[in-house]
């Protein structure tokens, strides 16, 4: 902490803030310099595009407090509202932005009552309004209105009976309509720059006639620029100059999160001496109110009570709160956020999907992403964010990943992944769904931003041609399958008593694709493509299926029973649609003993299995029903003869032999 | 909407809180600063001249002459007085001085009837050898003439005492001093119609002001109603400065009738008149006032022998044509 302190000490002793110092905010006033910082109902006067900071609702009221006022001077209150995302509309009533000059009477009638005969100049600007637009992420547009009344109450004599003097009031009134322009860029978090164009239009309501225009409020056109720096989350750095000739500079210090110190001060040409006042402030926040103390000091202010009218004639009052009559003063403003009270600390700045969903595999989304968000850390500290998925109707809760560190305006992708429901697993065919994607970045609970993905969810029996996702339609478990294998190997329980212990594996699954292969037939894809695929009780109804549904049945069937399978995925290379696929089975029977099993090295695969020995592996040709297993067997030791070893599949890739085993 | 009701009744409570509080109003400072608020007499009199009465040519001087009014003549039945005199007109600067010394006798009335009318007036009381410093001064007899239908009647009315030029018969030449503590005395003499009254001996000491010349203005500017005049002059003010307009006789070069007069106590020598109070001035014809400057000393003092009140003063006076718009 003593490298803040030590800056912050260093800054005050610099000193120098800006003109315009338009004392309706208690945060400007510290700072002196607000005009690219100007975030709440004060960017009416320092600079209306600053109005689309606000995020919702906002109310604002400031109090002002100076041995000038009679008690507390109450100041401004209004409201700022947030619409349609990038607009802004701001109204504000101003009792207390009010000014009034005495002209007192310099006379008095000889042998009369005492009558007074002053004049009193009172300026007003009670009402104003205000709009702001986001026009990019980066830039806002904002104009704002402020209403200036002006009165003159003139007590005058007149003359009765020729020597009788008696009394009138002449008033008059005049108004005016004067609108700022301003624009707001950010190109960078750490950097924001203001320009606003002060009193650019003026629309008069009523004039004052010739004889008291001397009396009247000016209106200067002038141009400000403001420029702020926040070269890190504790330290911002503001200034500000005008056309005028006045301007300077100040700066905000965060301590913790909730606490703002703030000093500044105020030069110009005009200014007498050319440093004319220093300001210091508070700012804390409670809940989401924020509540900010300063105090504004000038050197050498105007004695208000040597103010002559020929001063004031000839100078006159550009702006109501802050002119050359204006004294040191503090102020406190309220801030009161309504609605949407958050500051966002995180946004979501893309969304990718990078699979769709089968339900056939819809578990694999629990541990392997479904897509990635990348996340920006929009705020000037560290953050942890985390990343929900959520998919209404297939799951029951949205699923969040763990919390990532994501430093100051950095970007960070987070993957996100989705544990789905049972109802997922019932999808007819392919649906769009839309998924939602909210961001949280610590310490709050509530999200930070949302987006929205199109998730495309497949039907039930779709597949997407991977071997690997091929597995999740192995459903060894599925009662239809284990009455199969069970009532299979009671029938033949003899016969498989009667083989040696080495073969019972080889046997087991001879017989039972002859038996499957006796009420199976096989059938082309319906739709002549590999993207559907049956689950065995589907294949089992319907008596029949193609080699997708047959192999994904047959290994069913194997699993049941405890013998291990493996999907052999040939995708010839340069003739994709002869895509095929087979499988193979572990026999048990150790690589040492293979020829129990053939004499023909050609008709078997020496492979590791489960536990890492080696063993006897036999292709099978699932499309070869009807011809038996030993037919089928052959066919299959051929084709991963020809594939593998003869066209060095697996070395170049278009061959991959994918283990069934339980996925994720 | 998230409401948070204590906020907001917290925001609500400021604003009733400002309802009785206000900015402090700043009081403006005229740029001359007087002490004093100036006092105005708007003013309903007969035309002031000396043209009218061939008895008060001698006996009432003009309102540009001695900055009195004829309320404070008839306030005063005695005056001694001391004047330095400016005076602008078109044609350029006339100045004169003059002292002169007029008790009237307010228990001897002189009466008179002649064919076009009747004369009545106090009777003007000789106080003997009189000098200003020492100088003595004349002594004037004033003499009416009295208009009967076949002639006319001269008749005697009493006298004063004068040097200089005031504005009617010249007497004794004399040169206003300014600053100067002049010494006004007379040896005494009996008056009444039997001569029952005795005016004693007397030495009365007064000083001058300065002479004062108005710097602001010169003769034939234009004074605008619109806005306050700021008059300047230079020369130290006296105790009391008097500004008064009257309407202008161009044959005479005289003032004819005093429209206002303001009175005002100030330090240096500049004075603002507000345009509320010019804007009250009644229009002349040529829209031409004259415009006096009346620095004066005065006190009131008593003689012994003569019960009635003596207004003493010294004054100097700058006149001058304006035309007030």
């Amino acid at each position: 902490m003593k490298f803040p302190l030590t800056l912050m000490v260093a800054t005050s002793l610099l000193v120098a803030v800006a003109h315009g110092q338009y004392l309706s905010s208690s945060r400007g006033m510290g700072l002196g310099a607000y005009t690219a910082l100007v975030n709440d109902l004060s960017g009416l006067d320092w600079n209306p595009a600053g109005l689309v900071q606000v995020r919702d609702w906002e109310l604002s009221g400031s109090n002002m407090f100076s041995s000038e006022t009679r008690g507390l001077s109450f100041q401004t209150i209004g409201g700022t509202k947030r619409f349609l995302e990038n607009h802004s509309f701001s109204l504000r009533y101003s009792p207390g932005l009010v000014m009034e000059f005495i002209v007192p009477s310099t006379f008095q009638f000889q042998n009369g009552q005492p009558i007074t005969f002053d004049k009193r100049i009172n300026y007003r600007e009670s009402y104003a309004f205000g709009y702001g637009y986001q026009m990019t992420p980066d830039v806002a547009l904002g104009f704002s209105g402020r209403l200036r009344e002006e009165f003159i109450a003139d007590t005058r004599p007149f003359i009765e009976q020729d020597t009788v003097a008696r009394v009138r009031v002449v008033e008059y009134n005049a108004s005016s309509w004067n609108m700022d322009i301003g624009m707001l860029w950010n190109p960078d978090p750490s950097f924001s720059m203001g320009i606003v164009a002060k009193n650019l239009f003026r629309m008069k309501e009523s004039t004052f006639p010739q004889e008291v225009e001397s009396y009247a409020l000016r209106s200067l056109k002038s141009l400000r620029l403001g420029m702020s720096y926040r070269p890190s989350w504790f330290a911002t750095f503001s200034i500000d100059f005008d056309t005028e000739r006045q301007g300077g500079f100040g700066s905000e210090w965060s301590i913790t999160d909730g606490l703002q110190f703030r000093q500044g001060s105020v030069f110009g040409s005009q200014y007498s001496p050319f440093f004319s006042a220093v300001s210091g402030g508070l700012g804390f926040s409670y809940e989401s109110v924020r509540f900010d103390l300063s105090y504004l000091h000038f050197f050498n202010p105007t004695d208000r009570s040597k103010v002559t009218v020929q001063d004031f004639v000839s100078k006159g009052v550009k702006d109501i709160a802050f002119n050359q009559f204006t004294q040191s003063q503090g102020m406190l403003t309220i801030n009161v956020p309504l609605g949407r009270t958050r500051e966002y600390i995180a946004r979501i700045e893309h969304v990718t999907i990078s699979s769709e969903v089968y339900p056939s595999s819809y578990h694999v989304h629990a541990v392997r992403p479904i897509g990635k968000a990348r996340v920006r850390n929009i705020s000037q500290k560290p953050i942890q964010a985390r990343v929900s998925f959520f998919v209404d109707q297939y799951m029951d809760r949205p699923t969040e990943t763990p919390s990532l560190y994501i430093g100051p305006n950095e970007e960070r992708e987070i993957p996100m992944y989705a544990i789905f429901n049972d109802a997922i697993r019932f999808v007819p065919s392919m649906v769009l769904r839309a998924a939602e994607v909210l961001v949280k970045a610590s310490p709050t609970e509530e999200y930070d931003d949302r987006s929205q993905a199109r998730l495309i969810i497949r039907g039930r029996n779709d597949w997407d041609g991977d071997a690997m996702t091929l597995r999740s339609f192995v459903t060894p478990e599925d009662p239809d399958i284990l009455r199969f294998t069970r009532n299979v190997v009671n029938q033949q329980k003899v016969v498989l008593a009667e083989t040696s212990g080495l073969l019972e594996k080889f046997n087991t699954a001879s017989i039972l694709f002859n038996e499957f292969s006796s009420r199976l037939s096989y059938v082309s894809d319906p739709r002549g493509s590999k993207d559907r695929v049956q689950y065995p009780s589907e294949t089992f109804a319907l008596r029949g299926g193609d080699c997708d549904d047959m192999t994904v049945a047959y290994a069913s069937l194997l699993s049941s029973v405890g013998i291990s399978t493996a999907f052999i995925d040939v995708i010839p290379p340069d003739r994709a649609h002869d895509a095929h696929i087979f499988l193979m089975f572990d026999t048990g029977v150790p690589a040492s003993q293979a020829e129990v099993v053939s004499n023909n090295p050609k008709r078997y695969v020496v492979r590791k299995n489960e536990r890492g020995e080696e063993t006897v592996w036999l292709p099978v040709e699932t499309t070869i029903m009807t011809d038996g297993f030993q037919k089928a067997w052959e066919v299959g030791a051929k084709e991963y003869l020809d594939h593998v070893e003869v066209g060095l599949g697996v070395v170049r890739g278009w061959v991959r032999v994918v283990d069934v085993r339980p996925m994720m | 909407m998230n409401l948070r009701i204590p906020y907001i009744i917290l925001l609500g409570a400021l604003f009733v809180l400002q309802a009785c509080r206000q900015n402090n109003p700043i009081t403006l400072q005229d740029e001359i600063g007087l002490d004093e608020p100036v006092e105005v007499l708007f003013l309903k009199e007969q035309p002031d001249t000396t043209s009218t009465s061939s008895v008060k040519d001698q006996t009432q001087t003009t309102v540009d002459l001695t900055g009195l009014l004829r309320s404070d003549e008839r306030n005063y039945p005695g005056t001694i007085l001391i004047g330095g005199v400016k005076t602008d007109l078109e044609g350029g600067r006339s100045s004169l001085s003059y002292s002169r010394i007029l008790l009237r006798d307010l228990q001897d009335t002189v009466w008179a009837k002649g064919g076009w009318g009747y004369f009545s007036d106090n009777r003007l009381i000789d106080v003997g050898r009189a000098t200003l410093d020492d100088v003595e001064f004349d002594v004037t007899q004033i003499i009416t003439q009295l208009r009967t239908v076949n002639f006319v009647v001269p008749l005697s009315v009493g006298v004063i005492h004068k040097l200089g030029n005031d504005g009617n018969q010249p007497a004794r030449p004399m040169q206003y001093l300014p600053q100067h503590t002049y010494f006004i005395s007379a040896q005494g003499k009996r008056y009444g119609k039997n001569g029952e009254h005795e005016l004693k001996k007397f030495q009365l000491p007064i000083q001058s002001p300065d002479e004062v010349t108005i710097t602001s203005l010169q003769s034939n500017s234009f004074v605008f109603r619109d806005e306050d005049m700021v008059l300047r002059w230079r020369g130290e003010p006296g105790q009391r400065t008097k500004v008064i307009f009257s309407t202008y006789d161009e044959k005479n070069g005289r003032a004819e009738t005093p429209l206002v007069q303001f009175t005002a106590y100030p330090k240096n020598g500049a004075l603002t008149i507000s345009s509320k109070l010019l804007k009250l001035i009644p229009s002349t014809n040529t829209g031409k006032v004259l415009l006096s400057l009346v620095s004066v000393n005065q006190a009131e003092v008593s003689l012994e022998g003569y019960p009635s009140k003596v207004l003493l003063q010294a004054a100097s006076i700058h006149n001058m044509v304006v035309s007030l718009r």
